[in-house]
């Protein structure tokens, strides 16, 4: 009769950048169940709509993750703007959902270098890195920022992109895909790649199903879910959107939504810089307090559907502002995915779910 | 763009609810707590791929001792939000099947979102005292409507009275009495709107009108008084 035994993985691992621990119950060298446990780094962000106003708050929602920072303070001004009943001119929207896929852009090439380094191609990772470098570029040259980009405001944009700088960024893209296809091409055919990721890590379409798992994680296993398809912001204006999935439901085949969800981020910016409007970039609000009522956003993150929910008292703080992120909800599926598996594809499985605790702590 | 909608159900109805929305194929979004004066407020929300329909349950007030039953037979992605508001927000939640026992987030003090700020608690008191004023305000001007409309209605009762029994008292003095009563009530009448109008201030700024107003009041009574 085997062996049971409880192996602690993490918060401190070589593979996991950010602190989440795992107790590993291992029979020999198969993982019979795995318990998760987070709360090492919270902050308790959400309860600071107690000490700052609603226009100071969108400073916090923005500093939740190094990451979505961008979209995290979308959501947040979003919900807010629903709240409060605020209709912001459409060119808010096409240069909030922009940079939303820039986001997506530099958050899939993070973690496609991550993916590498753990392989040990530190050559890949470099070179995924130095083209995410390149969306930083741009973060800097259109908001000032390379990580808070400290755009949005509730009501509208704290300034405007202009149509040069928008040219420019379609021009900086292209070079970037021709680099990134050649990258994708030695990632994604390469035999060392797939016999680590593929039947690795299977959750079938049933099982995410049950487990309401979002993103590039659910996406893997044949999910059409993508929030983007509801035609929130400026994505209604999109002539043709269609969610990426694949049906092999491995680490392999998420691995492939977020190689080419990047070079659908690409096409979906070029379209919104072709069709973007003029009329204004909003101001910032000028209400002196938010009404009683509630009101909440999803959005389609770089690692799924986020939740952004506001609940407004009649003053000028909010009684209570909640964000539900990706990573939160595909704790489940990581826990189900890990059942069975060989204790050596753990790390695989882990970084093919790509979990932000920053965002999870919050 | 999908639909929202807010529901309020009482806890009781709960665990039939989610059963419903399980079978309807709704997806579990999130589940979050709040706390309020009354207790923990809590939000379930649903997502209907099929008509884009975001749902949320509201349960409100939930007691420190209120057991809340588990949907994770229903929907395991909720063992992380249940253990998380039982952490965070010390509600009690019965039948989980996955229970960190309060460990599951390691925080240092025990339910941390509960505290209400100093910040916060000013506000609402000042809000609180806002709204007491606009209502006592109201109050205030729908008995003086109420009272005028009275008053119009004994006046014209007594026109024609006086009309009826006589037709030469046209050009009667006004009763000074009376004059004085009505410049008494009307002083009365202002300082009752300034009462009110100070009780909607902030405290601070109250005490300063005040003290201007009595500062004025003493000017006033010493010209009188030369």
């Amino acid at each position: 009769m085997a062996t049971r035994s409880v192996i602690p993985f993490g918060p401190q691992h070589p593979v996991l950048p950010e602190p989440i621990h795992l107790d590993l119950v291992v029979e020999d060298e198969k993982v019979v169940e795995a318990i998760p446990q987070i709360g090492f780094i919270h902050r308790g962000l959400e309860k600071l709509t107690q000490k700052r106003d609603y226009n100071q708050f969108v400073y916090i929602a923005e500093r939740t993750c190094g990451i979505c920072s961008h979209g995290h303070g979308y959501g947040y001004v979003s919900a807010t703007e629903k709240l409060l009943g605020i209709e912001v001119p459409r060119r808010v929207d096409y240069i909030r959902d922009i940079l939303e896929e820039l986001t997506r852009i530099h958050s899939h090439l993070l973690w496609l270098g991550l993916l590498a380094d753990a392989f040990g191609f530190e050559a890949l990772f470099n070179h995924c890195w130095r083209l995410r470098e390149n969306i930083l570029d741009i973060f800097q040259r259109t908001c000032g920022g390379r990580i808070i980009l400290s755009i949005l405001v509730v009501g509208g944009l704290a300034h405007d992109i202009d149509d040069a700088d928008l040219k420019g960024i379609c021009d900086k893209l292209d070079s970037i895909k021709r680099d990134y296809l050649e990258i994708m091409d030695t990632m994604m055919n390469d035999m060392s790649v797939k016999s680590r990721l593929c039947g690795v890590g299977v959750i079938s379409y049933e099982e995410a199903t049950e487990l309401s798992m979002v993103g590039p994680f659910a996406k893997g296993s044949g999910l059409v879910h993508d929030m983007r398809t509801t035609g929130y912001g400026a994505y209604g204006d999109l002539d043709h959107f269609e969610p990426i999935i694949s049906t092999e439901c491995d680490c392999y085949a998420r691995c492939k939504v977020r190689a080419q969800e990047v070079i659908q981020s690409i096409d979906i910016i070029k379209e919104f810089v072709s069709k973007i409007p003029h009329d204004g970039i909003g101001q910032k609000s000028k209400a002196k307090v938010v009404p009683e009522g509630q009101s909440h956003v999803l959005l389609e993150q770089p690692r799924g559907e986020a939740f952004y929910y506001v609940r407004g008292n009649g003053t000028k703080y909010l009684d209570r502002f909640r964000l539900r992120t990706p990573t939160s909800q595909n704790l489940g599926g990581l826990v189900k995915a890990l059942q069975g598996v060989d204790l050596a594809d753990v790390p695989m499985i882990i970084l093919t779910i790509d979990p932000c605790i920053s965002c999870t702590e919050r | 763009m999908y639909t929202t909608e807010f529901v309020d159900i009482p806890l009781v109805e709960l665990l039939a609810r989610v059963q419903t929305l399980k079978h309807e194929g709704f997806r579990f979004v999130q589940m979050c707590g709040e706390t309020t004066e009354a207790g923990t407020d809590l939000l379930y929300t649903f997502y209907d791929e099929v008509r884009d329909n975001a749902l949320n349950l509201c349960v409100y007030g939930i007691g420190e001792d209120t057991e809340v039953p588990s949907i994770q037979e229903l929907y395991f992605a909720a063992f992380s939000y249940e253990n998380e508001t039982h952490d965070l927000f010390g509600v009690h939640f019965i039948n989980m099947k996955l229970d960190f026992g309060g460990h599951f987030f390691n925080v240092a003090e025990e339910a941390p979102m509960t505290v209400i700020t100093p910040e916060m608690k000013a506000e609402r008191e000042k809000l609180a005292k806002q709204r007491a004023a606009a209502a006592a305000k109201a109050r205030k001007a729908a008995e003086e409507k109420q009272a005028a409309e009275a008053e119009a209605a004994a006046d014209a009762k007594e026109a024609a009275v006086a009309a009826g029994k006589s037709a030469g008292s046209v050009g009667d003095k006004p009763d000074p009495a009376a004059e004085a009563r009505s410049d008494a009530d009307k002083e009365a009448e202002r300082a009752a709107k300034m009462e009110a109008k100070l009780a909607a201030m902030d405290p601070e700024k109250a005490a300063k009108v005040r003290a201007a107003l009595a500062a004025k009041a003493a000017k006033a009574a010493q010209k009188d008084g030369e």
